[in-house]
Order: structure tokens, then sequence, then C-alpha cells
């Protein structure tokens, strides 16, 4: 099963993105889409102002990324080892979450 | 999705507060509740609320297009732990990224929120109730999650942009005009997500299938494989 999703995960991008537009067919620039419609929106009028706290500066970006990928996968770490292994198995008699209202009429 | 700073003429950007306001402080209720109810609440937030984070964060490259783009997370986090309380990670994400990462706006803050948490979490929410109805395997029901809940939320930023800076041109086409200009990468995005949305449900389906019972997410029956 999860190779035959592989195989569809790949055969997905390389075909139903065919349909580029021709702005699209362009070489490889790796613009990211927020900024591909930043661009459409020139056509508009309308231009992005800067962020108020401008930290997409030179690798100044790619230090913020870093050390926001490295704490969020902290995080992730520290409280899925809680949830996975240190919670695994814990019994508790606490009443669960208010069921959904169809689940409560059909009970 | 994110939609810059400044690009939002202001009553605009305003007026989106309200709405995205609404299901915030209905969620952060729901939060204070389901903590007091089950207390895998809080190591289940805390991971949900980083995967959101670094999720709807992540350029990843499209080899086709030549661009990046991100997945949205919120289908998946609202499967996990309900519609509203994904908005609210959604919110937390976005403030982050707006203030630190360069991603989005802060005046825009509430049209983000309106379209990756709100959209993105009811939209996914309503499929993987369906789906569930349907008897759907769960991996299957991730897919189709992630996959719709995804491209509703490039669809409704779509909307956000097409109402606010349309101008002479009709709306509809305005809208269609940046959807279209989301979808050659958002596309095999969607699909992405769909199988990474599928395959965390199964994951956790085989190793702590009491948190999705427990959640009432997901109950094994006879007949329904994962």
């Amino acid at each position: 099963m999860r190779r035959f999703g592989i195989i569809w995960l790949v055969a997905a991008m390389l075909l139903i993105g065919a349909p580029a537009t021709p702005a699209y067919s362009e070489p490889a620039k790796w613009r990211g889409t927020d900024q591909v419609i930043e661009e459409l929106l020139q056509q508009y009028g309308i231009q992005a102002r800067d962020p108020y706290i401008n930290t997409d500066q030179g690798d100044f970006i790619l230090f913020v990324f870093a050390l926001g990928g490295l704490v969020a996968g902290l995080v992730i770490g520290y409280q899925g080892r809680r949830l996975f292994v240190e919670m695994e198995g814990m019994k508790d008699d606490r009443p669960g979450p208010t069921p959904p209202r169809g689940e409560r009429e059909n009970a | 999705m994110h939609i810059g700073e400044g690009v939002l003429p202001i009553q605009w950007a305003a007026a989106w507060f309200a709405p995205a306001g609404v299901f915030v402080l209905k969620g952060i209720k729901e939060i204070q509740r389901r903590a007091r109810e089950v207390p895998m609440t809080k190591p289940f937030l805390g991971v949900l609320g980083a995967a959101v984070f670094i999720i709807s964060l992540l350029p990843i490259p499209v080899p086709i297009t030549g661009t990046t783009a991100h997945p949205a997370g919120t289908p998946l986090a609202a499967i996990l732990v309900g519609p509203f309380i994904s908005t609210v990670l959604a919110g937390v994400a976005l403030f982050l990224q707006a203030l630190f990462f360069a991603h989005g706006g802060l005046t825009t803050l509430g049209a983000n929120i309106f379209s990756e948490g709100v959209v993105g979490s009811f939209i996914g929410y309503a499929v993987f109730l369906l789906a569930k109805r349907g008897r759907l395997p769960l991996f299957w029901t991730g897919v189709l999650v992630g996959f719709l809940g995804d491209l509703s939320v490039y669809l409704t930023t779509s909307l956000q942009l097409a109402l606010a800076l349309h101008g002479h041109q009709p709306m509809l086409e305005a809208m269609f005009t940046f959807f279209a200009a989301y979808l050659p990468a958002q596309l095999p995005l969607a699909i992405l997500e769909g199988v990474f949305t599928g395959l965390v449900l199964r994951f956790v389906a085989e190793r702590r299938p009491d948190i999705l019972s427990r959640l009432r997410i997901w109950v094994p029956e006879k007949g329904v494989s994962q």
C-alpha cells in the first residue's frame, strides 16, 4: 500500500502538474507560490509591504527558518515521546469528551 | 496562502479579523474544556501545534512548475482535535510566521487565519465526517481530507484576494485568475498533503488506537480497514 502511494504521488506530481502556464514553464527558480501571487498582484497595482520585522534579508532568513525548525522539531520530539511512549497504555477513568451531537442522539 | 503585509485594503483586512476571531475564541474555550477532560490533550496539542507550524511554513519544491509551495496542515489537525481547536493552532502558527518568518502579515492575519484555520479545518472535518459515514478506510479518508482541505484553503485565499482587489474585473473571473496561479504548484502539493494525512492517521491508528477511539475519531469496526 505504501509503495503504491509513493508511486501514485510521483506520477501525480509529474502528470497533473503538466498543465502549467507558460510562466511556470520557465526554468526553475524555486519561487514560492506566495511570490508568484505577489507578482500577479502587481498587475492589479498592489505591492506587498515589507513585514514589520523583516527577517527576509540575506542569510538571516535561513537562520530564522533553521531555528524555527529546530524548536518545532524539539517540541514534536518531546511531546511526541510523552504521547507515544510515556503515556502509552495509560489507563484513564475520567470521562472522555462530549461526543458530537449525531453520536449522542444515536447512543 | 500567506497573504502578505499590506496586500489587502485596510477595511478588508480588518473585516476578516471578525469571523476569524469568533472561531479562535470558541477554539480557546474548547481547548480549556478538552484539557480538563482528556489528560493527553496538552502533549497532543504540542505535537499538532508544532506540526501545523512547520507544515504550513515548509517550502516544498514542485519540480514540474519550478516553484515551491507549502501544505496547510489544518485538515489533519481538524480530524485529530476538532475544527475549532485546529483554528487556534493555525492562528498561533500564522502569528509567529507573520512576526518572525516574513510569511503573511500582521494586518492580513485575520484573512490568513480564516482561510487556513477556519476553512481548511472545517472543510477537512466535513470531508472526514462524510468519509466516515461512507465507511471509507482510514488511510483513504485522510487522503481525501488532506487533498480537499488543502485546495479549499487556496480557493478561499483566491476569493479573499478577488473580493478585495477585483476592481472592474468580474469577481469570479478574478478569483479563478488567482486560483489558476496557485493550482499548478498546489495540486501536486494537495495530493502530497492527502497522502501525508492518510499516513499520519494510519500511524496513530497503529501505534495509539486508543487516542483515536478516545477522541471519538475512529473506532475499529469489523469490515472497516485502516
